[in-house]
């Protein structure tokens, strides 16, 4: 649990503040994405958590710890921070880049190596990646590299800045599903930074409109693109807000479980509605037979069912 | 092929003082880059965040570095008089711009991603300078070692103008006898000796940094 309390942050005296009295409180658990356009703030918020950059004015405390009461480098060691460019050390293998906060914590090199060879298969690489150098790794597979030693010593907490901005568009939306899944299986709370908004209703559980170093809504991404509360935020999530929401739910979710036997389009069940709806335009049909991983049919979905959600 | 075969007999005939003289050559020039690293290395450390500092030191190595070579041995015999001191502390200068500057500005211009992935994930900055900046500047560091070895080797041909000794020696004395063959006695072996070094510092280079840098 994250709490930011009237948090200011000034970089110069009489400058326009980055951070404006800016309040937010992320569960412990959920993954928050701050999102709006380049300078609106949202780095500076989240390099505040760990102290990164000092807030002028405010509080922020995570899991009620002031982060102003503790020491700033041992209290990073227990948040996980990703950036976009990773950053990783090049003249450390993988293994030792992914051990290097188990180190400073003095773990032992036994369960350093156990960890490692954890952590590398949950982020979907192979052991034998352990002894090679960043350099020879793919840009993708060192951001995985990259989130691997931001959850080694186990962190309550990850911060993530842009972690998908220098991987290929093809790589990215792939990589942004697989981290979803890594993040909800771990359970962290976690701030992401991003100025992509399809990016922040793929991986957010809530999303945190910014401007202007305020917050302007601060919601579920079902929420946000179904009711924007300006002018601002309807601008920023797109002219197809409706259809960005439709692929925030699965086929399942609205099949009906009578087969329809006069559906002449398929769609899979796990398939998202903005996907049916195109399936639908695509064959020029109102409804279209739902099918299960081995092609059998399980129920059908109509136009109806999901222009209704 | 005369000249050089009177080279080479005169070295087998006075291998004593060919030797002495070889010893002289690299005893002075090993001593001379241990000091500059010992120096420039430390002092690269020093600068790396004081501006000011870091403007003062580099530019006064580098205006040591257009002063030439015979005239940094002029100046030092009134201070130090002649022998094999002042040319130590003339082939330290010498080596100390290529030492300092490499150190500083590999040390300064390490990757600032990794620096700030360091400094998120909890390293002091004492941590972050000697696990992550050193090793990082560690390969222009060593371009710096090799390029200061190559110009301390030549350069301490000089010595003998002020009672350094060494190999310079033998050109010495054959500039001023008009002969050639006594001459090479001294230029020949300077120069596999700067070959040498160069060949030798880019190897151990390569055995220690290829690893990293080698793609998949």
């Amino acid at each position: 649990m994250i709490e930011m309390e009237h948090v200011t942050k000034r970089f110069a005296k009489d400058a326009a503040p980055a951070v404006d009295d800016l309040s937010l409180e992320i569960p412990e658990g959920v993954t928050v994405a701050l999102v709006g356009p380049s300078g609106c703030g949202k780095t500076t918020t989240m390099r505040m958590i760990n102290r990164l950059i000092e807030p002028t004015e405010g509080r922020i405390t995570v899991n009620g710890d002031d982060v102003r009461a503790v020491d700033p480098v041992i209290f990073r060691r227990h948040i996980g921070y990703v950036i976009q460019q990773v950053g990783l050390f090049s003249h450390m293998t993988i293994a030792q880049n992914i051990g290097a906060v188990p180190k400073l914590l003095g773990w032992s090199a036994d369960k350093i190596r156990a960890r490692n060879e954890e952590l590398i298969a949950l982020v979907g690489l192979d052991q034998a990646m352990l002894t090679r150098y960043p350099r020879q790794l793919s840009g993708g597979q060192r951001q995985r590299v990259g989130v691997a030693r931001a959850l080694a010593a186990d962190p309550p907490v990850l911060l993530m800045d842009e972690p998908f901005g220098a991987i290929d568009p093809i790589a990215r939306t792939r990589l942004q599903n697989e981290f979803r899944q890594i993040l909800q299986r771990v359970k962290k709370t976690v701030v992401m930074v991003t100025h992509d908004i399809d990016e922040a209703v793929r991986m957010g559980d809530r999303i945190a409109i910014m401007r202007s170093g305020k917050i302007v809504q601060y919601d579920t991404p079902d929420e946000i693109l179904s009711r924007p509360v300006d002018a601002f935020v309807e601008d920023f999530v797109g002219a197809d807000r409706a259809l960005k929401r439709l692929s925030l739910y699965e086929v399942s979710q609205v099949m009906q479980p009578a087969v329809d036997a006069t559906a002449t389009a398929k769609i899979a069940l796990d398939a998202d509605l903005r996907n049916a709806l195109s399936a639908m335009i695509a064959a020029n049909t109102d409804r279209l037979a739902v099918v299960n991983a081995a092609g059998t049919p399980v129920g059908s979905v109509t136009r109806d069912a999901i222009t209704a959600l | 092929m005369t000249l050089l075969h009177q080279a080479m007999t005169w070295i087998i005939e006075n291998p004593a003082q060919f030797n002495r003289a070889l010893g002289q050559h690299l005893l002075m020039s090993f001593v001379s880059i241990l000091f500059a690293l010992a120096i420039g290395l430390p002092l690269a450390v020093a600068i790396l965040n004081r501006k000011g500092a870091a403007f003062v030191a580099v530019n006064s190595v580098n205006g040591l570095r257009t002063l030439p070579s015979l005239a940094i041995l002029a100046i030092m015999m009134p201070i130090l008089g002649i022998g094999l001191w002042p040319s130590i502390v003339a082939l330290t200068i010498l080596a100390l711009p290529p030492i300092l500057i490499n150190a500083y500005i590999g040390l300064r211009d390490v990757d600032a991603d990794a620096i700030e992935a360091a400094t998120g994930m909890g390293m002091s900055r004492s941590q972050i300078l000697w696990k992550i900046r050193v090793p990082l500047a560690a390969p222009a560091m060593f371009a710096g070692l090799r390029t200061a070895s190559v110009q301390v080797l030549a350069g301490a041909t000089l010595a003998p103008f002020i009672g350094g000794g060494g190999l310079g020696d033998f050109i010495a004395v054959g500039i001023a006898g008009m002969d050639m063959s006594r001459l090479l006695i001294g230029a020949i072996p300077i120069a596999i000796l700067a070959l040498l070094a160069e060949f030798l510092l880019a190897t151990i280079e390569r055995l220690l940094f290829s690893e990293r840098t080698s793609a998949a």
